[in-house]
């Protein structure tokens, strides 16, 4: 809860406090997306099996906390690496989320470890070709995201957060899979 | 063997015959890479298991076929949307290819719940898409790709087509290539 907590009162800054580097950042669309993500884990759950997955909850919340407070503090501006350490790091805890989830459901995660690292890196890389998709249909939209998204810019987001995924798909797979307790 | 010689005189034409269709297209920087795929199964295969997966074979060398045939007769010049088709259908038979070798394979393959399944073979198309389009814009940064035109509108398309295609060749291959017994396929016979 306190994930989700500290995710609802950033985007009420965000939304309520005018802040200069926020300007053209769309917080008004990462509002519903956002909490759509907080409810996603409850609501794919409903008490199907027990205990409840917690840290898949968490795991999935953070990359949006860290996107927002990025986006807070003024990192985006200030620090021109921050896009590619936050998609590889969100890249990462997605992947972790999936490997928690996944572990912790009825069927305890069938197959091999290496097939469990492919599917892990292959939830993460489908997740940032989703992501990308949207984000390209927000601009063709009329999106204002302040900064132009480029085939550059593209590019090097689909390399590291699938880079990020590959890392947080051993990591699961490592820690979280059988042999180890239960996430 | 049908399928990759006919890749082979497809490069031969393409490599020898000057036609205008095929300037700028990288024919012989594809040439090593579109023929890696006729020795991948057997490379990978080694006689590990058997018998031959011989339908993975086929599937992994045809969207290179077509991508191929697509440049020589100049399909790709005459409709736009020859690049939109052929990676959706490419990507269909690339995953077909993975699953026919990983349900021939046996072993753990059977153990995966079908959902697990639809994923890691839909998984694997957007991984396969996501380094092809770094790799496309490595050539197109380095110069080495003889001016290849992209931009991107064209990678958010390739990236969403191909995922799609991936997706519906994961649930082909889950759906008629997954077999109750390791080792052996079913609903779809081995071409000969």
């Amino acid at each position: 809860m306190g994930m989700k907590a500290a995710l609802l009162v950033a985007l009420v800054v965000a939304l309520t406090v005018p802040l200069d580097h926020l300007e053209g950042e769309v917080m008004a669309v990462r509002l519903p997306l956002f909490t759509l993500v907080a409810a996603a884990v409850p609501l794919a759950w409903r008490q199907r099996f027990s205990p409840y997955p917690a840290a898949a909850d968490t795991l999935l919340v953070a990359p949006f906390l860290v996107d927002t407070v990025a986006n807070i503090a003024g990192f985006y501006d200030s620090f021109g690496f921050t896009d590619d350490v936050v998609h590889a790091l969100s890249g990462m805890l997605v992947v972790l989320a999936f490997h928690a989830w996944r572990f912790r459901g009825p069927g305890g995660g069938g197959g091999s470890q290496w097939d469990s690292w492919l599917l892990g890196t292959g939830v993460g890389a489908l997740a940032i070709v989703c992501w990308e998709v949207l984000e390209w249909a927000a601009v063709e939209a009329g999106f204002d995201f302040g900064v132009p998204l480029t085939y550059g810019d593209t590019v090097g987001d689909l390399a590291t957060s699938t880079a990020g995924g590959m890392l947080g798909s051993w990591l699961g797979v490592r820690f979280l899979g059988a042999g180890h307790p239960r996430a | 063997m049908g399928m990759k010689a006919a890749l082979a005189l497809s490069f031969v034409v393409a490599l020898t015959v000057p036609l205008d269709q095929l300037e700028g297209k990288g024919m012989a920087l594809r040439f090593p890479l579109f023929m890696l795929s006729a020795v991948v199964v057997p490379l990978a295969w080694r006689r590990r298991f058997s018998p031959y997966p011989a339908t993975a074979d086929v599937l992994v060398v045809a969207p290179f076929l077509l991508d191929t045939l697509g440049n020589l007769v100049g399909l790709y010049d005459a409709y736009d949307a020859t690049d939109d088709v052929l990676h959706t259908v490419n990507w269909v038979l690339l995953v077909g290819a993975f699953h026919a070798w990983r349900f021939r394979r046996g072993g753990s393959a059977d153990v995966m719940s079908r959902a697990d399944a639809w994923l890691l073979g839909a998984g694997l198309g957007a991984l396969a898409i996501v380094g092809w389009e770094i790799a496309e814009w490595i050539v197109a940064e380095t110069g080495a790709g003889g001016g290849l035109a992209l931009t991107y509108g064209d990678t958010v398309g390739d990236l969403a087509l191909s995922t799609a295609g991936g997706m519906l060749g994961s649930w082909l291959g889950v759906r008629y290539l997954r077999s109750s017994n390791p080792g052996r396929q079913s609903g779809l016979a081995e071409p000969a």
